[in-house]
């Protein structure tokens, strides 16, 4: 299993460095920097720019230097835990964070838990029941859950909760909380306030998942082995927790790398439509205004989310079935 | 196969990869340290993967060094981590398919033997591993082991399940 892992970092590791590059070049191709886009909103704004000022910062914040020079300054950074300085907030990018880091990741790793959860009985009802009423009421809420752009069911909670019960579920957390330590008051509001964006975000997937699942475990119940196990009187309940289930479950823990940027994604819209004080409306405002090494921050943290989501899937899947498959060819 | 047996080894061009990846691990995790302050977070993640790829140059050194002998009565690795099992003493025969590979290709195998408190692990990039798979099978079956049905489909894959009664003991 060792060899198993180093390998695997081998990928992971590199991924990361050019993931980074990627980020970094992609943040520098609008024409530009930060300080042009400020003189440009500081004209409209009918002020004049000083330009020895600008200079000054131009060359205070290194962007008067090569872009690989940057890169570097940039990656060495990030690994002394300084992930730059923020130009718009003035303040170096881990102070104007705060939070959101952590909040963004609690907010993904429940919706992640909240899908498995969700997923897992329900799927294994509708392939043990298929064809019943169940199956046909629990298909069709899954499509409509497929269906309903995440925004919008935001949007429709929001507005239902509000006017009917008089709720309001905007934020992650009670406003009195928002400045204090974490405290046992605020943990219980920060788990209040997660429930709806997590049942909003983790819906679609939550039905993509349901579908899997089915068609995993109504396949595997279809093989000679499951005919075998009943016909010697193997108690059915055993029976399919034994091999069908674990083998339907794969796609569950190999579906992690591809669910991970799509809740990711989807966490950013949802965030901006709920204000969620998560790093997705602030890295779309830092995109906005060239705000480069806070962008790149919450880039290479969302990058760095997926790819150990990946690496952990995968880990856990050479755990659960080392198999060899058909198609595949082993060294030897 | 004879009473004295095979002697097989791991090729050394099979091993130069691993190698490699274990000298680029090293160099990625130990390069950056004189920059990261320590007992920083970024310290401590540099400090395990060296652990992990250094741990990993050990086990291929010691794969490099190691010659396995197989005979009709027992296989045993000679070497840095030298230890034998007895085939009639076979307790638990698992047979693992690892790859980094979405579609599961080019990946490799891993054959443990458990006698006692006694393990033997071999991979498939060792010479004529087939032949080791192939026995391994045979003292299983020989055995009444209850193999897990991965290291069936495995064993099965490899052509060497369900085992042959006309091959040669």
């Amino acid at each position: 299993m060792l060899a198993y892992i180093v390998r695997r970092l081998f990928i992971a590791v590199p991924t990361l460095v050019v993931v980074s590059a990627i980020i970094f070049v992609i943040i520098q191709l609008p024409p530009g920097d930060y300080l042009t886009t400020h003189i440009a909103e500081l004209q409209s704004q009918g002020e004049a720019a000083d330009s020895g000022k600008i200079e000054f910062l131009r060359k205070q914040y290194g962007l008067d230097q090569p872009l690989w020079k940057q890169y570097g300054f940039w990656v060495l950074g990030m690994l002394q835990g300084d992930f730059g300085y923020s130009f718009e907030y003035d303040l170096p990018v881990s102070d104007v964070v705060g939070d959101r880091l952590w909040l963004s990741l609690l907010l993904n790793f429940s919706t992640v838990i909240f899908i498995w959860v969700m997923a897992f009985p329900i799927g294994f009802y509708s392939a043990t029941h298929q064809y019943s009423w169940g199956d046909h009421g629990l298909t069709f809420l899954g499509f409509l859950g497929l269906a309903t752009p995440n925004f919008l069911l935001a949007l429709v909670l929001m507005y239902v909760l509000q006017v009917e019960f008089g709720i309001s579920i905007g934020g992650l957390m009670d406003p009195q909380y928002a400045e204090q330590p974490m405290s046992w008051a605020k943990a219980v509001s920060i788990a209040e306030h997660l429930i709806v964006p997590v049942t909003v975000i983790g819906t679609a997937g939550t039905a993509g998942m349901i579908r899997r699942l089915r068609a995993n475990l109504l396949d595997e119940l279809q093989k000679q082995y499951v005919v075998t196990g009943r016909a010697k009187g193997l108690p059915n309940l055993r029976l399919l927790l034994k091999y069908p289930v674990r083998m339907s479950l794969n796609p569950f823990i190999a579906d992690i790398g591809n669910m991970l940027p799509q809740i990711v994604s989807g966490s950013a819209v949802v965030s901006m439509v709920m204000s969620l004080p998560t790093t997705g409306p602030m890295l779309i405002d830092a995109l906005r205004s060239q705000d480069m090494y806070l962008a790149g921050s919450f880039l290479m943290f969302l990058s760095l989310l997926t790819v150990i989501g990946m690496l952990l899937s995968d880990l856990a899947l050479a755990l659960l079935d080392p198999r060899i498959r058909l198609g595949g060819r082993a060294q030897r | 196969m004879s009473g004295a047996g095979v002697a097989l080894a791991y090729p050394a061009r099979s091993l130069w990869p691993d190698y490699l990846r274990a000298a680029i691990g090293l160099a990625i995790a130990l390069l950056p340290m004189p920059w990261v302050p320590p007992g920083s977070f970024g310290n401590w993640l540099l400090g395990l993967l060296a652990l992990l790829f250094g741990g990993f140059a050990v086990m291929t050194w010691v794969k490099h060094r190691s010659t396995v002998q197989m005979s009709s009565i027992s296989i045993r690795v000679l070497g840095p981590a030298g230890r034998t099992v007895s085939w009639a003493a076979l307790d638990k025969l698992s047979l693992r398919f690892y790859s980094t590979r979405k579609e599961r290709g080019h990946g490799w195998m891993q054959l443990k033997l458990v006698s006692g408190g006694t393990t033997i692990t071999i991979d498939s990039n060792l010479d004529r591993f087939n032949l080791v798979a192939a026995r391994a099978a045979r003292a299983a079956a020989e055995n009444a082991l209850t193999l897990d049905p991965t290291t069936l489909a495995n064993l099965e894959a490899l052509g060497v399940w369900p085992v042959d009664p006309e091959a040669e003991r």
